[in-house]
């Protein structure tokens, strides 16, 4: 009697593939095709981390033995949430592509599962791709909270300085503990 | 079994694209994308048309009542004064070489991006407007009306291209995207649509000199700040000569360079290898900056600016023009500057007084890039380096758009830094020299509102970065440009953690021995130099 993991790993190349054309059909029609056919880590960036990522969360989710497949997948699932973070996506839409395994399971493996008895299996999977969907969910925070950081530290950096050189306002680089003053002034 | 609803029913969307033709997506404005409008009362002193209150979100844009014979004027206006232009609308054959080149595609995969359809947006309107065949067969022959949806379009897509030239790179009839995106802004800025980021530093700059609005007592007074700090370093009291008559060479600098962090490394550099050299030179109050949003304007807007360069070289009496680490300030330098405010016959081609090096490259704008200056220094053993302050640093070397496709400036700099440093290592080819990829912050778009689409622009550089970092455990990306030194800190934050930005020079300035130094134990950031960790402690 085959289990799903077996069968999952049979069918790997196939899976894969649906579940990459699924994701790059997020894109507009000729990227997801420059973007499927384009191997080049450097001139095709998001294809590439899509492409790697996605194996190595189906690798994480299948070599499941200790219950550290969130902390393996979380940084496959880093690569691929950081991208689509900043790119014309609402969050629902950005961390929705590991919901498409389901799909790609679900619709490509049926017939198998249904023969064999693996639903128990399935949903058991399932849970599983639902809580990599929920740690998605704070990678996308994350970067957008770096993204406002990263606007605030812009800001300041700019003025704060400007103000400090105009001598506008006092700078305390200079002052000792005990409040002396190191320079003449 | 009762029927299964679909796993992406969860979040109900539609994974497809809409299969619509790109002339009926109409740009869709969502803050992170676009940059803040010009203030009204920078146009008013620009002397720029339609000045008003709005933004990309409004619906009603407030154009003039007669925008689309403005624009159409403008249009023949420049069909009929650039030849280029006329061609670069005629000659595209649509062979998509330039599609996957642009860094904002790349990073985005928004059709729109890719440069054959942004320049299209534009000869779309050329065709309908312009050509019999275009206003007989319209959509079949690529053509449309100009309508308001399109100057949406177009400002949003011509602001989203930073003219770094990746794609004309690839283009085989040598389609300069960059000059279209010059001719689109000025369209949009005849009917009002320009951005404040580029309008603001462009109206200090033509005010006070310089793109942050620095008076010239204050300018002085933030160089005496950089020289305290040098002291502190080095233990050298030195005072910059400013605005010296008779001076053998002018400097010119980008403004960036003096106020922000990690700039002020770089141009603190400056001033102690001049020092160090005892060069007769001088820094100008007046052209007290290098850089030239006119550029991201309108061809007379940078005419102007540009004109301080010659005017200041004029009324000082020096012999020649070196310039600092910048990337657009060497694209207006290089390509237009001679034909612009030239011929500068008053001025005499570059001779180093140090080496005696002739720079005849330089012959026709008399400004030499310091990267040139500082490696001929190099090569003829002029200056005394331990680059072992340096070793702490793993660096690479990111080629910035202008100097790299727009002079050819790849060695110099790499030369530089070899000797200054001994941890040196390039990124993947694809991504450096004249493929470079650009920071997402060039051409007026280095502003903080514009961060999210920056950092989809950024994604090519940064996974190069990212590379180079894990597997040569880089931790400094230097680069000469100041621009880059504001864009880059972010861009590394996002998509390499951990990885510093430095100035060519900042690096030069920690590997130089100056004559009467004291025991040099931190470099220019005032941090510890590598052997010296111990001794901050112990303090």
């Amino acid at each position: 009697m085959p289990t799903l993991s077996d069968l999952i790993e049979k069918n790997k190349e196939p899976l894969l593939s649906r579940w990459l054309d699924l994701i790059l059909a997020t894109y507009a029609k000729e990227t997801a095709l420059l973007w499927k056919q384009q191997r080049n880590q450097f001139t095709n960036p998001v294809g590439n981390r899509i492409r790697e990522g996605i194996q190595g969360i189906l690798t994480c989710l299948l070599a499941d033995e200790n219950g550290s497949y969130q902390e393996q997948a979380a940084v496959f699932l880093d690569d691929i949430v950081r991208v689509r973070a900043v790119q014309d996506f609402k969050p629902s839409e950005a961390v929705s592509f590991i919901y498409l395994l389901k799909k790609v399971l679900r619709e490509d493996l049926w017939a198998e599962i249904k023969a064999s008895d693996l639903f128990v299996e399935l949903l058991a999977l399932e849970s599983r791709i639902d809580s990599l969907a929920l740690l998605s969910l704070d990678i996308y925070a994350n970067c957008r909270e770096k993204l406002y950081a990263m606007r605030i530290k812009e800001v300041k950096n700019v003025q704060k300085r400007l103000l400090e050189r105009a001598n506008i306002i006092c700078g305390y680089s200079d002052v000792q503990a005990g409040g002396e003053d190191r320079s003449p002034e | 079994m009762a029927k299964l609803p679909p796993p992406e029913e969860l979040v109900k969307i539609n994974y497809s694209t809409p299969v619509k033709g790109w002339m009926d997506v109409p740009a869709d404005f969502r803050p992170g994308t676009f940059s803040y409008p010009g203030k009204p009362d920078i146009l008013k002193y620009l002397g720029f048309p339609n000045p008003r209150e709005w933004s990309p979100t409004d619906a009603d844009w407030k154009l003039p009542p007669d925008w689309r014979e403005i624009i159409m004027k403008g249009f023949r206006e420049r069909l009929d004064k650039y030849r280029s232009f006329k061609v670069f609308m005629d000659i595209c054959v649509r062979c998509g070489a330039c599609a996957d080149k642009c860094h904002f595609y790349i990073g985005s995969g928004d059709p729109k991006n890719m440069p054959v359809l942004r320049a299209e947006l534009l000869r779309s309107i050329y065709r309908g407007e312009f050509t019999v065949a275009g206003k007989i067969l319209s959509r079949l022959a690529g053509a449309r009306k100009l309508e308001e949806d399109v100057v949406k379009e177009w400002f949003m897509y011509f602001y989203q291209c930073t003219e770094c030239r990746r794609c004309s790179l690839f283009c085989p009839y040598g389609i300069d995207t960059a000059e279209i995106t010059m001719m689109a802004r000025e369209l949009l800025t005849l009917v009002g649509c320009n951005i404040n980021w580029i309008l603001e530093p462009a109206a200090n700059c033509n005010r006070t000199g310089n793109h942050l609005g620095i008076q010239p007592h204050a300018y002085k007074d933030m160089m005496d700040f950089l020289c305290e700090d040098i002291e502190t370093i080095t233990g050298i009291h030195i005072e910059p000569p400013v605005n010296k008559k008779g001076a053998e060479i002018l400097f010119i600098t980008p403004s960036g360079d003096i106020f922000a962090d990690p700039g002020i490394y770089t141009y603190m550099g400056y001033i102690m290898l001049f020092h160090e050299l005892g060069l007769d030179y001088t820094w100008s109050t007046y052209a007290s900056e290098g850089g030239n949003f006119g550029l991201f304007t309108s061809d007379t807007m940078m005419k102007k600016l540009n004109g301080k360069m010659y005017a200041e070289a004029k009324r000082l009496g020096v012999k020649w023009i070196l310039g600092g680490e910048c990337g657009h300030m060497w694209r207006v330098i290089n390509q237009y500057m001679d034909t612009m405010n030239g011929p500068a016959d008053f001025l005499e081609t570059p001779v180093s007084p140090i080496t005696g090096t002739r720079f005849d490259a330089a012959a026709g704008t008399k400004m030499l890039h310091i990267a040139e200056f500082t490696a001929d220094l190099i090569k003829n053993g002029k200056l005394k380096l331990d680059p072992s302050r340096n070793a702490n640093l793993r660096t690479t070397f990111h080629d910035s758009c202008n100097p790299a496709r727009g002079m050819g400036l790849f060695e110099e700099p790499r030369y530089v830094l070899k000797n200054v440093c001994e941890n040196f290592v390039d990124m993947p080819e694809e991504t450096i020299r004249e493929q470079t990829f650009c920071c997402g912050g060039g051409a007026g778009l280095n502003n903080e509102e514009f961060m999210e689409m920056r950092m989809r622009g950024g994604l090519p550089r940064g996974s190069a970065v990212k590379y180079v970092q894990e597997k040569n455990q880089v931790n400094t990306l230097v680069t000469i440009c100041a621009i880059d030194r504001a864009t880059l800190p972010p861009l590394c934050d996002y998509w390499a953690p951990g990885v510093q930005v430095a100035g060519l020079h900042e690096l030069v300035a920690n590997a130089l021995v100056m004559e009467g130094e004291q025991e040099r134990t931190m470099n220019m950031r005032q941090e510890p130099l590598p052997g010296f960790e111990d001794a901050e402690e112990e303090e």
